[in-house]
């Protein structure tokens, strides 16, 4: 057999030779340069003009902020009154980074394991608002036999109980509240506890009625139990009287946890023209982002990529903090925005070993049938044999989990 | 109800506006690059925090406008040097301050700040002791990226004020480093690539009185660009070490130019058919292109011991890269040597060359 002809004399076949040599060491060369790239950095840093904002702060914030790191340590008047003002402040804006604030001005009692009560109670709820439920209830264990009568200490166990699903520690506390706050607030603190409880029609009836009847609380406590009515009515398929109770609830004192509920209402009956308009302007925590970037998507709208190129940014940040609290907003963005929902359900299950809300349910079950991985929602569906849920969303949820083959 | 009930019962409520709310906690970005005894880079914070920390909004207006960060550079760059330290064992290492900016971050606008640290000799292990911003934001965190020109930072995650400590090992690294960065100078030398192709173009040709024919044996081809490979490599390695010894040492702007006039020369030679002993060429001036080598190792920082091995391997890339080029040139030129197209390209390139390595002497000249 004759040699192909680019073998035919020695001299062809050293420069084929030498050109696979050099096509060789030149992918060698091209390897050993990969690992030599610099490391990535952010945008290049521009030079703003004198009058140009860089930043809207809360007037004399800083001062107040300045202010507490000169407290003595030992000042726990001054610096409780700090923390929860900084607390009240990320409730209304929904920026964690007070809560920073408010640990930095407890800090010098943040890693003891002796400190005062009142200490205690809000390192407790600042640990729950960051995530971090099991810190916040070895301290709100520690403080229950103590104060029988502390309204905060019951309502936050309650919640934080209710998170990671034991339910009669939740009912416990709520009952607890019983000798010191009117029955509003009693029934308020059940509500999440009686609509995983399969209850959810007994415990609007009971709200909605005292609620009807309640006219001294102040425009925070209304907000709160309209936001429950709202959910407990979603949650039973009434859809308008649910719309109806969250309106009332953001008119009374609006909070970034009312409108991403609202939001979320919104979203499930197809209406994201209005999620749009409700959340244009103040979308700045992630969660009401993640939720407008949604809407924009449905709606094809071009904002749709800038916005969802700041959460991807944003979910990056935080990841490489090492913050592992965020996976509910990551796995929403994955399965809503991203359209991945092999890595919506990756986070979505490590979600559901940290809390277990109704909406974390919900999420797991939609990434399970879009990712058609019918098993990996088996544990929620556990939890809905074992509570006796029943929600209008869950059990669609389930239904087209079903009807993707999902019978196990 | 006491309004003092009702306060706490508000704080309460937190326990169910907490979970939508999730937002991005503050971080500070430090990134810093080493080279021999000095580390630069940058430092981003997030104007909310300096206002926090420093106090930004000087008219107390709720708005931070740039004029009143600039106006607080003073209090800024003091902060700045009480919570974060740089040293070199024990040694602090002083830092200086460069132009204030602005760069978008996940978490919100921050103020840039270039700095550089200035060690007391050649650094192998930076502490890092980073202590910004917690005293106002206990969940801040600090991501540090230390890293040695040239190589891939490593990324740590400060969660409270205490030192760090980067083990940069000997500058380049390992000897894989090094060989690295040899093959990473020549690819990206441009000057250097285009002294050794010009010598290499009329290999595949061989003169025949006034006009050059193509060579006839691939061993002749083999042997003349041995020889020229051979001479640059041999003129190059005695200056790259010389000067990164530290026995000569030439300006670098001297140096880069004359670089540059060498590839003139070289693109000259083939269009006016000048010398045909180009191995003496690429060994007289390989010998200038040897102190430019040197000029990237020392920027990339030397080491106090293993300083040869560092020089050889740093060669041996130099060489790698040469190699791979002159493997992949070589067949294809062997290939087209008969060709017409072979003689106008070698022409054409040799012009273009010169025209380039003309301009390239003026700008290096009068930089």
């Amino acid at each position: 057999m004759l040699p192909p002809p680019w073998l035919r004399s020695p001299s062809q076949a050293l420069v084929f030779a030498l050109g696979s040599l050099g096509l060789a060491a030149t992918l060698t060369c091209a390897a050993l340069l990969r690992g030599g790239a610099a490391a990535p950095r952010g945008a290049p840093p521009s030079i703003p003009a004198p009058e140009d904002i860089v930043a809207v702060v809360e007037a004399r914030s800083g001062a107040a902020s300045r202010a507490a790191t000169g407290l003595a340590a030992g000042d726990v008047r001054a610096r409780v009154a700090l923390a929860r003002r900084w607390i009240a402040s990320a409730r209304r804006s929904g920026d964690p980074r007070q809560l920073g604030r408010a640990q930095a001005a407890l800090a010098p009692w943040w890693d003891r394991a002796e400190l005062p009560d009142e200490v205690r109670l809000l390192r407790a709820t600042i640990a729950q608002s960051l995530h971090h439920f099991a810190d916040a209830r070895r301290d709100l264990d520690a403080l229950a036999p103590r104060r029988p009568n502390d309204v905060q200490l019951h309502l936050t166990r309650a919640a934080v109980a209710a998170v990671t699903a034991d339910y009669p520690a939740a009912r416990q506390s709520c009952e607890a509240l019983a000798a010191s706050a009117p029955p509003l607030y009693v029934a308020a603190c059940k509500a999440p506890v009686e609509l995983v409880s399969g209850r959810a029609d007994a415990a609007y009836q009971e709200l909605a009625a005292l609620d009807a009847t309640n006219e001294d609380e102040g425009p925070q406590v209304r907000a709160w139990s309209a936001t429950l009515l709202g959910e407990l009515a979603a949650s039973l398929g009434d859809l308008a009287g649910a719309e109806r109770h969250l309106r009332r609830a953001l008119a009374a004192e609006p909070s970034v946890y009312t409108k991403a509920a609202l939001a979320d209402l919104w979203l499930s009956s197809r209406r994201p023209a209005e999620v749009v308009s409700l959340l244009a302007d103040a979308a700045e925590a992630d969660g009401l982002l993640l939720r407008l970037a949604i809407a924009e998507r449905r709606l094809g709208l071009g904002s749709a990529a800038a916005h969802a190129a700041q959460l991807r940014e944003r979910f990056a940040a935080t990841v490489a903090r090492g913050d592992r609290t965020h996976r509910r907003e990551q796995g929403l963005f994955e399965l809503d925005v991203e359209g991945r929902a092999d890595v919506a359900l990756a986070h979505l299950v490590e979600n559901w070993a940290l809390q277990k809300e109704p909406i974390d349910a919900l999420l797991l079950l939609r990434a399970a049938a879009a990712a058609g991985a019918p098993a990996a929602a088996a544990p929620v569906r556990a939890w809905i044999r074992a509570t006796g849920i029943r929600d209008r969303a869950i059990e669609d949820a389930e239904r087209a989990l079903a009807a993707t083959g999902g019978r196990s | 109800m006491s309004r003092a009930r009702l306060a706490l019962v508000a704080t309460a409520l937190l326990a169910w506006a907490a979970p939508a709310s999730a937002h991005t906690l503050g971080n500070g970005y430090l990134q810093l690059t080493v080279r021999g005894a000095s580390a630069s880079g940058q430092l981003d914070l997030a104007f909310r925090d300096l206002e926090d920390a420093v106090g930004l909004d000087v008219d107390h207006d709720g708005q931070v406008r740039w004029r009143e960060v600039v106006e607080r550079r003073p209090e800024l760059e003091r902060y700045v040097r009480a919570g974060l330290q740089l040293r070199r064992g024990e040694a602090p290492c002083p830092l200086t301050f460069g132009a204030l900016g602005a760069v978008p971050r996940a978490d919100g606008a921050h103020l840039v700040l270039p700095l550089e640290a200035t060690c007391d000799g050649p650094v192998e292990a930076l502490v890092v002791d980073y202590g910004l911003v917690f005293e106002v934001d206990a969940q801040h965190r600090g991501m540090v990226t230390v890293s040695r020109a040239g190589q891939d930072g490593s990324l740590r995650l400060v969660e409270r004020a205490g030192p760090t400590t980067f083990e940069l090992g000997a500058p380049g690294g390992d000897v894989a480093g090094f060989v690295r960065q040899g093959v990473w100078h020549i690819w990206i030398g441009v000057d250097h690539l285009c002294f050794l192709i010009a010598l290499l173009l009329p290999a595949v040709l061989r003169r025949q009185g006034a006009r050059r024919r193509p060579a006839t044996s691939f061993a002749e081809v083999a042997r003349d660009v041995l020889g020229v490979v051979t001479a640059f490599t041999l003129a190059h390695s005695i200056t790259l070490a010389l000067s990164a010894l530290g026995w000569v040492r030439l300006p670098v702007r001297f140096v880069e130019t004359a670089i540059a006039l060498s590839v003139a020369v070289a693109a000259l030679n083939n269009l006016l058919r000048g010398v045909d002993a180009r191995w003496a060429v690429a060994f007289a001036l390989g010998l200038l292109h040897g102190f430019g080598f040197s000029n990237v190792l020392l920027d990339v920082g030397l080491p106090g011991q293993h300083l040869v091995a560092a020089l050889l391997a740093f060669n041996v890339g130099v060489e790698l890269g040469q190699l791979a080029v002159v493997a992949c040139f070589l067949p294809l030129a062997f290939l087209a040597r008969g060709s017409r197209a072979y003689r106008v390209t070698m022409w054409l390139a040799s012009a273009a060359m010169l025209v380039v390595a003309l301009r390239w002497s003026l700008e290096r000249a009068l930089s």
